[in-house]
């Protein structure tokens, strides 16, 4: 489940973004052996290929609805994390603890970092609407966001807070619910900088 | 036994083929059923110890909740992302309750009471509810909130320590 051969362009050109941010976190370099290891050594890596290979196996004619829900049960089990199918995950993510993650429909942008224990969907099942989460956004362990909302580019949520309304872009927003207490754009640091890791 | 109510509960159908798919395919209706078998299995004289043993064991090891086979869970419990989901042994869940994942019911310390949840309530994802507290028949938990007071019949608790508001009911 970890080798991305089956996946479609789009799906492994993203687990490659997801990889390059795996080695720049874990201070390795992009060789090959480094590649290997993180590929075959990282739980994040593993269940963010399972969900990028779901959702490849889903294109698949006549046998995708099937193979897509068998993948995707033996995903929950292994990772006891849920991704929906119909999330749209963008490149370079980062999940370093894989567990306890539920994510429902939801627009997450590119070099996200997911703690664990974190919850992203709608406020209710007949409702249209869903989060938005911008590039680089960081979500602490535990977090729930929930509904229509937005979560502006570079934000971060801190752990267990509750976020039902907007965030800006470059904030932090913390507690239950959510209050924005850092207006001024956080500094940028080493690796911290999705929109500037590698592509 | 309880299993028709856990499918139903669950979004699947009593059907020879819903049973099937909803046992293979919805990790809510899994968890529960090797619950519900391990507390069937358990009186077989000789093996329905290790027997209970192996599926309690089964249902952790894939979902990742600790659902005590001591607890009292009523019928038609709704697990939609059953993760992380903790149920101490002493706990006692009415019919047709919601736990969404990470939700922890539990004792304050040791020998402490367990609390009980009645039927209908539905408590959001991550709540802690501990102590020998009831959270009241049809009450709502908002997400993370800590609980550690009775919630009264049809009202919504929310924050840490958790507080009952006043939020306007939508019908569900």
């Amino acid at each position: 489940m970890t080798e991305p051969v089956e996946m479609d362009r789009a799906g492994a050109s993203s687990f490659a973004r997801d990889i390059d941010v795996f080695l720049a976190r874990q201070g390795r370099s992009r060789d090959w052996t480094s590649t290997v290891r993180a590929v075959v050594f990282s739980p994040g890596l593993h269940f963010l290929a399972a969900h990028r290979l779901v959702v490849a196996a889903g294109r698949l004619p006549v046998v995708g609805r099937v193979v897509k829900m068998v993948l995707w049960t033996l995903s929950c089990h292994l990772f006891r994390s849920e991704i929906a199918v119909s999330t749209v995950l963008g490149a370079g993510c980062y999940v370093p603890h894989p567990y306890g993650i539920v994510i429902g429909r939801a627009v997450i942008g590119e070099g996200v970092q997911i703690l664990q224990n974190v919850t992203i969907g709608a406020a209710r099942r007949d409702d249209g609407g869903c989060p938005v989460i911008g590039a680089g956004v960081v979500i602490g362990a535990g977090a729930v966001i929930l509904g229509e909302v937005e979560v502006g580019d570079g934000a971060v949520i801190g752990a267990n807070a509750v976020v039902v309304g907007d965030v800006p872009a470059g904030c932090t927003a913390v507690g239950v619910p959510a209050k924005v207490i850092d207006r001024s754009p956080r500094r940028p640091s080493v690796g911290d900088d999705a929109p500037s890791i590698p592509t | 036994m309880f299993w028709k109510d856990d499918v139903i509960a669950n979004g699947g159908s009593t059907t020879p083929f819903g049973l099937l798919r909803a046992f293979l395919f919805d990790p809510g209706a899994h968890l529960l059923a090797c619950h519900r078998a391990a507390i069937g299995v358990r009186g077989v004289p000789g093996i329905g110890a290790l027997l209970a043993r192996l599926l309690w064991r089964h249902g952790v090891r894939t979902s990742g909740c600790h659902i005590s086979l001591e607890a009292s869970v009523g019928p038609g419990l709704k697990l939609p992302h059953p993760t992380g989901v903790v149920i101490g042994e002493g706990v006692t869940v009415g019919a047709g309750v919601t736990l969404y994942q990470n939700v922890t019911l539990g004792r304050t310390g040791d020998g402490g009471a367990y609390p009980t949840v009645e039927d209908g309530a539905i408590l959001y994802s991550g709540v802690v509810a501990i102590g020998g507290i009831r959270i009241g028949a049809r009450a709502r938990v908002g997400a993370n909130a800590v609980v550690l007071h009775d919630v009264p019949p049809g009202r919504t608790a929310v924050g840490a320590p958790a507080r009952v508001v006043d939020i306007e009911r939508s019908s569900r």
